[in-house]
């Protein structure tokens, strides 16, 4: 026993390197084997470096894009400061990093008219987070100079030149923004950077002396704060505030606003898709589990061919626990090249694929091909993990072999059949190769799966690209070709006459070439009218309302949800139409009133009472674009709702009348020129006109298709791939554990021929029940989900189609038949007697 | 009458140095009914005179004729479409299709020969061999002794001309072992079948009508009668 003892001890201290030596003399034996195996682990690594990439790339990609909309990096701000909350605040040792910015007030100049132009000052750190630093000349410190962008200097036709002169007209306003004092002056450019598209508003910056020099309101101050992490930048926001002393509630006068930037994901998260997320976990574990089954089967296979050579280690003393490390260690060689391999080329495709998927987003300018070492230290930590968990249990078989069964064993899968099969006709061929992929169901079963998984993918992200309708989304936005409005209806500030468009306009528009027909909406802010509604007393039962009216070419493009809109009977005057949010979803909870109900419209007239028609939706397309709502006491909020006219009783009502927008179609060869008039229009400084054009928007959405199809044609391919791979995969081992019974087979008189029916029919029933499966899951997924995206997504509609799968059944039933005897003429080379032989 | 009769059976593996002659010109001559054991050491080159005369390998030199053809001028697949015919095999282990049951197995060669089964002569089969409550095992129910049984019923299935055995009880105990031996014999004789049995055990040897020992390639001690 001591001796015994003495003996392990020893053993241990040379350990490693025996196990090394003897993994490695293994992988020499066993080249073909090594190639599947690196091509499976490298094949892994790869789909989840690619994934890993697409998903940070995008990820960053899109944080930065809203980020520079927003304007800055910062985590979040807090607004309208006095210096005394200004002072408390900034101290708190939650904050990593701060800066400092005091608004001025808004630039109107006329060549910025189109723009919203701010001018403020901000501290250094502020303006480095806030994509403003100026990459040519400095910051401002005199009182007469500011930076600016090069948008800014184009519209105001000044060169980029450090040292140039730039008149501004500029307004002071308070937070509210009501203006208290108008200023014209005079300022030198001491630096400027080039313009972001993606900013929604354009910045200038005066140094700190000219700000302090105005007579500025006391509440303008904003702090922009950095913490520690992004999670949970709200609750630190306010618990700065509470911390300081001020309150988080709107009604309280030591009430402070904040604001988060919702560029951050770890913020906005909770807020995201979890479609998203899961999509992304379940094809982490899809990717894991076919790497799992392949490189398993691989182990497996050869664990139990090299039977009798861990049977032999083992007879001389090698340990169960030694063996096992000898199998790891072997995973671990392989998976030195595999992994890097993977790598390389999953860092690649994904690189390939992140411009292509973030130009149709828009985010060309600001791709980040993601270098973060994150994300080969996730790909190779799961792809190791995979060939871990795959090498584990061929380990634990090798470490289980007992010398003398390593003999006896026949038949890799074992065969542990319970009942008896009561059969007593003559084997036929085909009932044999449903026996066969019965051997080992699990398998059989997750390769039918895989393989069906890719072909209901193709299918279903064809259907989703061939029912890509770009005109649906666009109607949403844009019912006719054009619609031209005031600059200032563009800047979601339209509000009456000022805005309105004059009839000289309208009688150009409609002489224009190719005009086919057009109408206006009419509507101002504030018009007098209001809802007689004796439930809300807090308003003295008056109820808001946003009241349009609309020409009759108009009327008949209304989407209608309810009711159905009798043109005669809505102009008699006795009738209204009542607007439903559409932006999200058909939210019937805003409207007040349904088909049928009795409004009354309480006027300086007198009061009017209209029946409602219909409901039809509302959104940027026939409204202001600027919902009105009303906050009582209680903190109930009440929405005024949007109330739709023919625009001739709407005159009847409402004094003074003006005409919002002016929608428009032309005939389609006429398109081009008239949106060359249009732009025209929208050039002249005199008209402050804007337009938008249904054709442009068309165009922009075009390249959309494209991204889905390529970005779903290669995860389809991927899927399909890793399908394919495990159907070969399957039929290598099945043929590989299946030499000697061939061989037996054979000469118990079955000719080779009979033999390759016999492979043919098992690859048959693989691909037979992989088309059942793909036609059932393509059917329910088609008519369940993909259905229902007709109605959650804009720019699809429904139509059912199978071509994906009339072109690749016949592929794969073409693959059924010719991969096994082809793996077989590969695989089976040892004569009859060589593979009779061998363990007998 | 001769059923199998061999002439300068030669099998040579390897080339000049690694020359090995497994078999070195064997002449052999079996008649209808004969039970005849082949005895020799391991690497003796019983185990690939065994297979010459099944077809299942081919030869460096030398003819093999069973009932009167000569095997080796067949075509691969009309070899094996005569093995299926003619010969019948069993083998140490590993004999029997694990998806298949016990019936299945037996009739295995008459399916693939595309005929109808003797019910009356394979229920006989079943009988003689003691497996009739087996029929619907499944080879890995069975244990060993049963398992050669089943052997042994299949290679008898399609009346072949010759039942060749390789160490048909190697895998048994002793007792198992005499008993699929006597099945051998009492089957053998029954159905007037010929069979050339191959195995190193001198006491299992004894049992046949003729014993011929190998050694080198090369038969030695020819004809001595058990």
């Amino acid at each position: 026993m001591e001796r015994y003892l003495v003996v392990i001890y020893v053993a241990r201290v040379d350990n490693k390197r025996i196990i090394n030596r003897i993994a490695r003399a293994s992988l020499k034996n066993n080249k073909t084997r090594n190639s599947i195996a690196i091509i499976a682990i490298a094949l892994t690594t790869l789909l989840l470096t690619a994934l890993f990439t697409i998903g940070f790339g995008m990820k960053e990609s899109i944080e930065l894009q809203t980020m520079r909309s927003v304007g800055t990096t910062y985590h979040g701000e807090f607004k309208d400061l006095n210096e005394e909350k200004y002072e408390k605040l900034k101290s708190h040792p939650l904050i990593k990093e701060q800066g400092y910015r005091r608004m001025i007030g808004s630039v109107i100049n006329n060549e910025l008219r189109k723009e919203h132009v701010e001018i403020s000052y901000g501290d250094e750190n502020y303006i480095k987070r806030g994509f403003a630093y100026p990459t040519v000349g400095r910051l401002p410190i005199e009182k007469n100079e500011i930076i600016t962008n090069t948008k800014v200097l184009d519209l105001l036709g000044i060169p980029h030149k450090v040292g140039e002169k730039i008149h501004l007209k500029f307004y002071i306003h308070d937070t509210n923004s009501n203006e208290l004092e108008t200023i014209e002056k005079e300022f030198d450019l001491v630096g400027f950077y080039p313009v972001d598209p993606l900013m929604g508003a354009m910045r200038i910056f005066t140094s700190k002396e000219y700000a302090e020099s105005l007579n500025l309101p006391e509440s303008n101050i904003n702090l922009d704060v950095m913490f520690s992490n992004s999670f949970n930048i709200e609750k630190k926001l306010y618990t700065i505030i509470i911390e300081t002393g001020y309150s988080i509630f709107q009604q309280d006068p030591n009430y402070i606003a904040t604001g988060v930037n919702w560029g951050y994901m770890a913020e906005g998260f909770k807020n995201s898709d979890p479609t998203i997320v899961i999509g992304g976990i379940v094809l982490i574990l899809i990717i894991i589990l076919t790497g799992y089954l392949i490189i398993y089967n691989i182990f497996q296979i050869s664990v139990l061919r090299d039977i009798r050579f861990y049977g032999l280690l083992k007879t001389i003393g090698t340990t169960s626990k030694q063996l096992k490390k000898i199998i790891w260690r072997q995973a671990q060689l392989l998976s030195a090249i595999g992994i890097p391999l993977g790598i390389v080329l999953g860092y690649l495709i994904g690189n390939l694929l992140v411009p292509i998927i973030a130009k149709e987003f828009r985010l060309e300018d600001f791709i980040s091909i993601s270098f973060s070492p994150l994300i080969f230290l996730f790909a190779s930590a799961f792809s190791l993990a995979t060939v871990f968990i795959s090498s584990r249990k061929p380990g634990k078989s090798a470490g289980k072999v007992s010398p003398i069964e390593s003999i006896r064993i026949g038949d890799v899968d074992e065969l542990k059949y319970i009942k008896e099969k009561k059969n007593e006709n003559e084997v036929k061929l085909s009932k044999m190769a449903i026996s066969n992929l019965s051997r080992n169901k699990l398998r059989t079963i997750i390769v039918i799966l895989s393989m069906s998984i890719s072909l209901v993918l193709f299918n279903s992200i064809y259907t989703f690209t061939n029912g890509f309708n770009p005109e649906k989304y666009v109607n949403r936005f844009l019912s006719t070709d054009f619609n031209i409005g005031s600059d200032e209806y563009f800047k979601y500030q339209y509000k009456g006459h000022d805005e309105a468009i004059t009839t000289d306009i309208i009688n150009l528009l409609e002489s224009i070439e190719g005009f086919i027909n057009g109408g206006a909406i009419y509507y101002r802010d504030f018009d007098g009218i209001w809802i007689e509604d004796k439930n809300i007393l807090e308003l003295d039962g008056k109820a808001p309302l946003q009241l349009y009216g609309l020409d009759d070419f108009l009327i008949s493009k209304q989407q209608v949800i309810e009711g159905t809109i009798d043109m005669d009977k809505f102009k008699s005057g006795d009738y209204i139409i009542l607007g439903v949010n559409d932006e999200e979803d058909l939210n019937l909870e805003n409207a007040n009133y349904n088909v049928g109900d009795k409004i009354t419209l309480a006027t300086e007239n007198g009061s009017r009472q209209f029946e409602v028609m219909a409901l039809i939706t509302y959104g940027s397309k026939n409204s202001a674009r600027r919902y009105f709502s009303f906050k009582l006491a209680n903190g109930q909020l009440i929405k005024a709702q949007l109330l739709y006219l023919p625009s001739s009783i709407y005159e009847e009502i409402i004094e003074n009348p003006a005409k919002m927008v002016y929608k428009f179609d032309v005939e389609d060869e006429k398109i081009d020129d008239a949106e060359k008039i249009l732009k025209g229009i929208s050039e002249d400084p005199i008209l402050e006109l804007n337009y938008e054009s249904k054709q442009i928007l068309l165009e922009e959405l075009k390249g959309m298709k494209n991204m889905f199809i390529i970005v779903g044609g290669v995860l389809s391919f991927i899927i399909g791939i890793v399908g394919i791979i495990n159907f070969v995969n399957s039929i290598i081992t099945s043929i590989m554990v299946r030499k000697k019974e061939f061989a037996l087979l054979q000469c118990i008189g079955m000719t080779n021929r009979q033999l390759n029916s016999l492979l043919t029919k098992e690859g048959l029933i693989y691909t037979l029940s992989t088309i059942i499966t793909t036609s059932f899951f393509t059917l329910l997924i088609s008519i369940t989900i993909l259905k229902s995206f007709e109605r959650e997504i804009p720019f699809f509609t429904y139509k059912f189609t199978v071509f994906p799968l009339i072109i690749t059944f016949p592929i794969i039933i073409l693959l059924g038949y010719i991969v096994p005897i082809l793996v077989k003429k590969v695989l089976v080379k040892e004569s009859i007697v060589e593979r009779i032989r061998n363990n007998n | 009458m001769e059923t199998l009769k061999t002439a300068g059976l030669k099998k040579y593996y390897g080339e000049n140095k690694n020359l090995v002659k497994a078999l070195d010109g064997v002449d052999l001559s079996i008649k209808q009914g004969e039970f005849i054991a082949i005895v020799g050491k391991s690497g003796s080159g019983k185990s690939t005179l065994l297979h010459m005369l099944g077809g299942l390998d081919r030869l460096t030199d030398g003819v093999v004729e069973i009932d009167g053809t000569d095997i080796f001028k067949l075509k691969d697949d009309e070899l094996t479409i005569f093995r299926r015919r003619k010969i019948g095999f069993v083998f140490q282990a590993y004999n029997l299709v694990p998806v298949l049951n016990v019936y299945e197995n037996i009739t295995l060669p008459i399916a693939l020969d595309g005929n109808k089964v003797d019910k009356a002569y394979v229920d006989e089969i079943f009988k003689t061999l003691g497996i009739e409550d087996k029929k619907f095992k499944m080879p890995n129910q069975l244990s060993g002794g049963q398992q050669q049984r089943v052997a042994i019923g299949r290679a008898l299935a399609t009346k072949p001309s010759i039942i060749l055995a390789d160490e048909p009880t190697g895998n048994l105990d002793s007792k198992t072992s005499l008993d699929v031996m006597g099945l051998i014999k009492v089957s053998s004789h029954r159905f007037n079948q010929t069979v050339v049995m191959i195995t190193h055990n001198e006491e299992i040897a004894q049992m046949a009508d003729r014993v011929i020992r190998i050694e080198d390639g090369k038969i030695f001690g020819g004809d001595i009668c058990g």
